[in-house]
């Protein structure tokens, strides 16, 4: 026990110090991105997020060109996987290709709520 | 508008077998839902008519079966397609189930919560009918689990006389048990279709988890005939096993009447629930063993819950997670296996450590 506190608090001392950015989860699926499978379909991370209330508002306040881009990636990879087929491996997305387009709205969107609920609270006035 | 859309009922039909909006992806793995409704089906009709000719009476329930077998017309073929589907049931609800972890249609709570509460009901209605025939394994297996309920505090023993009917198994019981094991089947054809009914409120969920809102065809023909097809290869596949194997998954044991002053050997439930019976059995504290084979099961309800936190759900994001779901198909399937080995060393200290494994892989 006294064994495995001091590995987990030398690696929370990696990541403080910032020698190792993230969590050893993140950094796993960093190094295993390669393997994803959607990268094969030419899809982008944030393409995967799931459509609640939050996100749904974000893809509202998407510009017109970049929402029309993820609706063509998702009609194509709905094909491609309804035909059992990918993408030819020079199509497939890279990590430098994998640009968070999404995610600066959802935060956006998620801390406009937050902001709201204080308000509400009685927690800004 | 056409007749299909505008009659009252007709329309119902319509919107969930004719012009519903489905993914144009969905794979095999998505027939496991239609043909759970199959199998359901199947179960309902020969329950039924075994029901006409079978005897609920402890006197009397074994010597019924065996005139089922010989003396009506076809019974025997009854009684191996009502045994034998209730293996094809939990077949595909494991795969039903797998199918939902591993693309992530867990982020649909009110489906996937109604969902487990049918697995919850079905294993209670497979126990029920198991202990019908009234052979030496329905006998002891109604005496094992009935007794489960003893490790409740200041409650169990009461309890347990409660649902015994009298100081032990007997005839209330089995009585009870039939009575219950006929209604249990149409509360879950209740759930089924609120199952449904939430689904359709959302739309299917598709290999790729993305939104498939860009992409939908109607669920007729594309679906309906895909159904159709796998409904004929499932057919072939189990009158195959019902006509050949029919036996297979029956238990020695409960070919012998019952006899509460003989203990079998190696008492063991059906396959499908072997996981659960590990589970139970690798806890050295009898009430813990209770909490940990209820806490297998009710673990799925974990998943809606956290679900919601969850910006991506399923597997296509993630590697790491494919790796953890194919591991606990693999301690799934090692929980089976020691489910049926003897409660002795070297399978308990293995069942305990497959235990933590399932349990730390589902959390």
């Amino acid at each position: 026990m006294a064994h495995l506190k001091a590995t987990l608090a030398f690696g929370r001392k990696l990541v403080e110090t910032g020698v190792v950015k993230g969590s050893a989860s993140q950094g796993l699926n960093k190094a295993l991105f390669p393997l994803s499978k959607y990268l094969k379909y030419g899809l982008l991370t944030d393409d995967l997020m799931k459509e609640n209330e939050i996100v749904r508002e974000a893809l509202r306040r998407l510009p017109g060109d970049v929402f029309h881009e993820r609706q063509f990636r998702l009609t194509r990879a709905i094909n491609l996987s309804s035909g059992k087929s990918v993408l030819p491996e020079s199509e497939w997305t890279t990590a430098e290709q994998d640009v968070s387009y999404l995610k600066p709205f959802v935060e956006q969107v998620v801390n406009e709520q937050k902001e709201r609920d204080d308000w509400n609270a009685g927690k800004l006035h | 508008m056409t007749f299909r859309k505008s009659h009252p009922l007709i329309k119902i039909v319509n919107s969930t077998l004719v012009d519903l909006p489905s993914p144009a992806n969905l794979s095999v793995n998505w027939n496991y839902g239609s043909l759970l409704g199959l199998v359901l089906v199947i179960q309902l009709v020969s329950g039924i008519v075994l029901a006409t000719r079978f005897s609920g009476h402890s006197d009397i329930s074994f010597d019924s079966v065996i005139s089922i077998y010989q003396d009506s017309n076809y019974g025997w073929l009854l009684r191996l397609v009502h045994s034998t589907g209730a293996s094809f049931f939990f077949l595909f609800i494991y795969l039903h189930i797998g199918r939902g972890l591993y693309y992530g249609s867990y982020i649909y709570p009110e489906v996937w919560n109604i969902g487990v509460l049918i697995y919850l009901i079905l294993m209670g209605t497979a126990f029920l009918g198991y202990v019908l025939p009234w052979g030496q394994m329905s006998y002891w297996a109604a005496t094992v689990i009935t007794n489960l309920l003893s490790a409740i505090p200041w409650l169990g023993s009461i309890l347990v006389e409660w649902v015994w009917g009298g100081f032990a198994v007997g005839n209330p019981t089995l009585t009870r048990f039939f009575a219950l094991h006929y209604l249990l089947p149409f509360v879950v054809t209740a759930l089924v279709i609120l199952h449904i009914f939430y689904l359709h409120l959302y739309g299917s969920s598709n290999p790729l988890g993305v939104s498939s809102n860009t992409n939908k065809v109607s669920f007729h023909y594309y679906y309906s005939v895909k159904d159709l097809y796998v409904y004929f290869v499932f057919f072939f596949i189990f009158m195959f096993f019902t006509l050949k194997y029919g036996y297979s998954f029956m238990d020695a044991e409960n070919f012998i009447p019952a006899n509460p002053l003989v203990t079998p050997t190696h008492i063991q439930p059906e396959w499908y629930f072997l996981f659960a019976y590990a589970i139970l059995r690798s806890i050295p504290n009898k009430l813990g063993g209770v909490l940990g084979l209820v806490l297998a099961v009710m673990v799925l309800f974990l998943f809606s819950i956290s679900s919601t936190q969850l910006l991506f759900s399923g597997t296509i994001y993630s590697p790491l997670a494919r790796l953890t779901f194919w591991s606990l198909v693999s301690v799934f399937f090692l929980l089976t296996w020691l489910g049926s080995c003897p409660a002795e060393s070297p399978y308990t200290e293995v069942a305990l450590a497959s235990t933590i494994a399932y349990f730390s892989l589902m959390v």
